[in-house]
Parts: structure tokens; sequence; C-alpha cells
């Protein structure tokens, strides 16, 4: 009986989950779009060390993508699979494109900012070592790859929607030229899919470990407690900055 | 040991999500990091002040450090070693802040300042040594567990919270109270969390009037204590509220000095001490309080300041480990709260609000010293 009540609270979790997701991504979509920072990088309004900041702080946060779906890849459960392997061939530059990270490598030299390299990789691995030493707040890997699941995904549905819009200003305003902007390209034609994919892993993921609905709320509220765009592409100021006006 | 310098960083953190309590709503961490250098070690102290507790401001602080404790710092001949060096430094600032000017307003003690130099010149002593501050405070437990803490609001924002605290398996939770929900609050974290252990905190919001209501109602949602019921004005209120309360009552603002200790325990004004490092002015005087609340039967608790960086944190695991006897335990938030910690680890709790030992020489934590310059609002060194 208690095996029952227990598999009827996740029958449709997938579904309530996936509206919920959908509504927390687009609101810190929307939050980064409307941003003071980032309205000043899309209007042409910002200094180009207000660009360079931005393409390095958005290098440092996907540097080691590859790890962290690596992660999430290890978790996953049959239906979404496939959906997570797809992802970490395409970071690896296994599935014949280019390695991610070489495009952001190239974005850097085009930006003529090659000599920070060695500081983006130290804080790729600043934010590796942080994730793996630090202690983990749940208690069973379940939460922790969910967690994780979100807000890489989050990545994936914001880069299909904003993506060409950075491209367009890095290019525009602050000339750089089309060859350095293949990592943005990328994203913004071949993860518009993956955003879908993704939202429906993420939900495959709640109803394959059986986790109730307000378990799976409170995991991507939480990973979504901070605006995740902000806080990376612009400090945790800027993403506080956002909250606060938001309440 | 001599000093070679002395840098104060003024910093502004953001939190992830305001806290809010009944004397205030904050955003951002404003904690003051002191840098005490020597011999190619240096060594990082922490302070919060406020202004509603202990009288001091960040002007305050920055003041009393450089124009104050910083002239009469440089010529010491500091000790670095021996089971003697807390009370040694003990007593070198006790000197130091008994003869500083006391700043113009309700100001009680300057021991948001002491605490951070206190910290900064052990941390440094025992590096040199290469020595972990659990070899001079040794713990008496092997883990201690944190509290979850809801801020003020909504019943419905303190059922979300309460169900993130449940999945992180947090036993023990602290609610703030002192306004019109208060019942309505912990009746709704009551529901979420079940038996888990539920007290509250005031911050000095109630008369002895309404407290004697509310611990009533609040005994009855199985309440465990309540912290600073009645603010450090009303005090003297304070024996006839803990002689009759259902509640335990905790002292939090009340006690900020050792004169204020010595009356709450002389007039059976309180049944346990809560111990924040900041607030107190470092880990020597906790001791000495936690020493005197034991000779008296009161009990203790360790709080912690909102916003407290990873220094703050790792300062009162050693404490509270070498306590071991503590009644509950707050603090080591990290980056649960922040938006960014000075440093790598964040000194933070895991699942079931658990955090061991710190091994590390000296404190045992990380400073990032890019951080702290990227998040400094004011820089202040000896150098300069």
């Amino acid at each position: 009986m208690l095996c029952f009540e227990a598999m009827n609270q996740t029958i449709g979790v997938g579904a309530a989950l996936g509206s919920h997701l959908a509504r927390a991504y687009e609101a810190s979509i929307r939050e980064l779009r409307q941003a003071p920072p980032y309205t000043r990088l899309a209007s042409g309004r910002a200094a180009r060390a207000e660009y360079d900041a931005f393409v390095l702080e958005l290098c440092k946060t996907h540097s080691l993508s590859a790890h962290f779906v690596a992660f999430a890849f290890s978790l996953a459960p049959p239906g979404a699979a496939s959906t997570l392997q797809h992802n970490l061939l395409e970071e690896l530059g296994a599935d014949g494109g280019e390695a991610h990270p070489r495009l952001l490598v190239r974005l850097l030299e085009g930006a003529g900012l090659a000599h920070e390299l060695p500081a983006v990789e130290r804080a790729g691995r600043l934010r590796l070592d942080d994730k793996v030493l630090e202690p983990l707040f749940y208690g069973s890997l379940r939460d922790v790859g969910l967690a994780a699941l979100v807000e890489i995904v989050g990545f994936e549905v914001m880069l299909s929607q904003v993506a060409s819009e950075m491209a367009g200003f890095l290019r525009e305003f602050r000339g750089l030229p089309e060859a350095a902007l293949g990592w943005f390209t990328h994203h913004a034609e071949v993860d518009r899919e993956h955003a879908e994919q993704g939202q429906r892993a993420v939900c495959e993921y709640a109803e394959h470990y059986r986790l109730a609905l307000d378990e799976a709320v409170t995991i991507v509220d939480s990973a979504l407690d901070q605006n995740i765009y902000l806080a990376r592409y612009f400090g945790a100021s800027a993403a506080a900055a956002a909250r606060a006006e938001l309440a | 040991m001599r000093l070679d310098g002395l840098a104060i960083y003024c910093l502004r953190i953001p939190f992830v999500q305001a806290f809010r309590h009944a004397t205030k709503d904050r955003h951002e961490s404003d904690a003051i990091v002191v840098e005490a250098r020597a011999a190619g070690a240096v060594g990082y102290g922490e302070a919060l002040p406020r202004d509603y507790v202990t009288g001091e401001t960040e002007r305050s602080v920055v003041d009393v450090l450089t124009e104050h404790a910083w002239p009469r710092l440089a010529s010491v001949e500091l000790e670095t070693a021996g089971p003697s060096l807390l009370e040694a430094l003990g007593q070198l600032l006790d000197d130091i802040f008994r003869s500083a000017p006391a700043p113009a307003g309700g100001f009680v003690a300057h021991n948001s300042a002491r605490c951070a130099l206190e910290l900064a010149l052990l941390d440094l002593s025992l590096k040199l040594r290469q020595q972990s501050l659990g070899e001079l405070l040794v713990p008496r437990t092997p883990r201690v567990a944190y509290s979850g803490v809801i801020t003020s609001g909504s019943a419905e924002r303190a059922q979300a919270l309460a169900r993130k605290l449940v999945l992180g398996g947090l036993g023990q939770i602290k609610i703030k109270v002192g306004d019109a929900l208060d019942l309505e609050r912990v009746g709704a974290v009551r529901e979420v969390v079940g038996e888990r252990s539920l007290r509250v905190d005031a911050n000095g919001a109630w008369t002895l009037e309404a407290a004697q209501d509310r611990l009533a109602a609040l005994a009855a949602l199985g309440v465990e204590s309540c912290e600073e019921p009645l603010g450090r004005e009303r005090s003297a209120q304070l024996p006839e509220l803990a002689a009759q309360s259902p509640v335990p009552i905790v002292v939090d603002e009340s006690l900020v000095t050792a004169a204020d200790a010595r009356e709450l325990l002389e007039r059976r004004a309180c049944h346990g001490f809560n111990l924040r490092l900041n607030k107190l002015g470092g880990l020597w005087p906790c001791l000495q309080l936690a020493q005197a609340a034991a000779r008296h039967g009161v009990w203790c608790q360790l709080g912690s300041h909102v916003g407290e960086t990873s220094i703050l944190a790792a300062a009162g695991r050693h404490l509270a480990l070498h306590l071991g006897d503590l009644r509950f335990v707050e603090g080591s938030f990290g980056s649960l709260l922040l938006g960014q910690d000075i440093a790598s680890p964040s000194i933070k709790f895991g699942f079931g609000g658990w955090g061991g030992a710190l091994t590390g020489p000296g404190l045992g934590v990380d400073v990032l010293p890019e951080r702290l310059s990227a998040l400094a609002t004011q820089r202040w060194s000896s150098a300069q």
C-alpha cells in the first residue's frame, strides 16, 4: 500500500515539473535580458572593457562544461541518457564538430584576450575544485544530480534564445570576427533542440528517480535561487540586484 | 614575532537571497577582513559590525583598528606558540581595547574589531608554525550539527525554505519571529518539518507582556527555546520572564560584555547563552563566558552573524568542536548564502547540517586574495 502511494505521488510529476521549470527558466532569462550590465552590452552603450569582461567571464563559466555534463550523464536515467550523451560528445568535439573549449579559445583569441587563458583555466579549475571539495547540501546523488542537471539545462535553454543576440553585439559593438563567434553560433543553432530535450530530460530524471513533486520543485527553486546567468557572466552583485528589483 | 603590516578590507558580498528579521533586512554581507602579515605568512580575521548589538559600525571598526590598535601592535613582540597563545593574545587585546576611545551613540564594546584582530593574529601565529587551531582548541566531538534558519516573511515562503532544509537533512531549525505573522509562520513550518527541533529568535521585538503571550502559544507548537525576546533595553525584565516562561529563554543582544554575563547569571535571567564570536570579541572571551555559564548551570549555543564568510565560519567550527556540548550550533552557511565566498573551498555545512574538523594551518581557511580585492569597497593598509 505504501509503495503504491509512493508511486502515485510520482505519476505526473514530469508534466507539472516541466511547466514549473519552463517558468523558472523564462523568469531568469528575462532578468538577464533586462539587467543593466546586459542591456548596456546589447545596446552598444558599454565600454570595450565591459565587452572584454563579459567574454572572459563567459569563458570561465563554460571552460569545463564537459565535466559537469559528464557528471549529469553518469546519473542519467535511460530516457535521458541519449540526450546527455549527445551533449557530452558535442562538448568534447567527438561528434565531428569542434570541441567547445577550443571554440572558447578562438573567442579569446579573436578578442585579443589569449593572454587571459591561464586565468580562465584557473577559474574553471577553482569552480570544479569547489564542487568536489565543498560538502554537499543534499544527502543523495539523486538530489545532487538533479540540481546539476537543472543548471546545465538552464544554460542550454538560455543560450538557445540569447546566443545569437550575444554574437550580434560582440560582432557589431566589439568588432569580433565571425571566426571568433563559433561558440555562440553553435549554441544558438544546435541548442534550440537541446534545450527542449534538456527540459524533457529533467522531467525524465525526476520521474525515474521517483522524486515527489515538492522535492523536485524545491531542488529546482534552490538551484535557481540566484540568477545563474547574471551570477556567472556579471558577478553575484548583478544577480542580487536583479532579484532585489523583482522583490 | 613582530608584524610587518596590517591591511583591512571592507567587503560587500551580495546574498543569494535576502535575509529578514525583526530589526533588519539584509541583502549583502558587510564583513570586514583584517589581514596581518609577518615573516612571509598571512593571517586573516573577520568582523561584522552591528550597531544594534555592540554599537560598532564599519567606520568605528576601521578607525579603532587603524588609529588605536595598529600603532600599539606595530611595536609589540607577539607570542607565536604554546598552549597559552590564546590567553596571551586575549590579555594583549584586552589591554589595547580597554584604552580605546568610545564612538558616539549607543556604543557598548569594540568587540567586532577585537574579534577580527584576535583571529588574524591567531591565524598568523599558527600558520608560522604550520599548526592548526585544532591543536590549541582540541575537538571534544568529531563533528557538529548546524541549524537551518528561516527568516521573517510569509508562511508560504517559510514553508518553501523549510522544505529545502528538510531535503538538506537538517534536524534543527530556527525561525525568526517578532511580527504579526509569528504563530502562522511557526505553525506552517511545523507542518513541513514534523518532529524536527524548532526554536525562535525574536531579536528583541517583544515587550514583556507580548513575550508572555507569544511564548505560551509557541510552547504549544513545540518550540524548544526563544532567543532574545525582550532586547537589551528591556533586559531588566528578563528574570521575571525566565522564571515563568514555558519556553527556555536564551540571551543574545543582551549578552555582549563580561559584565552583562555576570549580571545575567546572578539574576537568573536566562536559561541559555548565545555565544557569537563577533559579538563577544573573539574566541578567548567566548571560552571564558562558556566556562562562567557552565558554573551557573546555564547552557550555551553558538550563534552566527548573517553574512559571515569562511573566516568566522572556521573559527566558529573550531570553537563548537572544542566546546562539544553546545545545545545548538549556527553558521557555516558559506556559499549557501553568500553570492561568492572569499575562500576556496567555502567553509560550510553539508547534508544533515554536519560540519567536521578543519585541519589546515591556522584557522584552516584558504582565503583567495584576488576575491578579497574584487569584493572590497574600501581598503586600508599600514604600508600606505
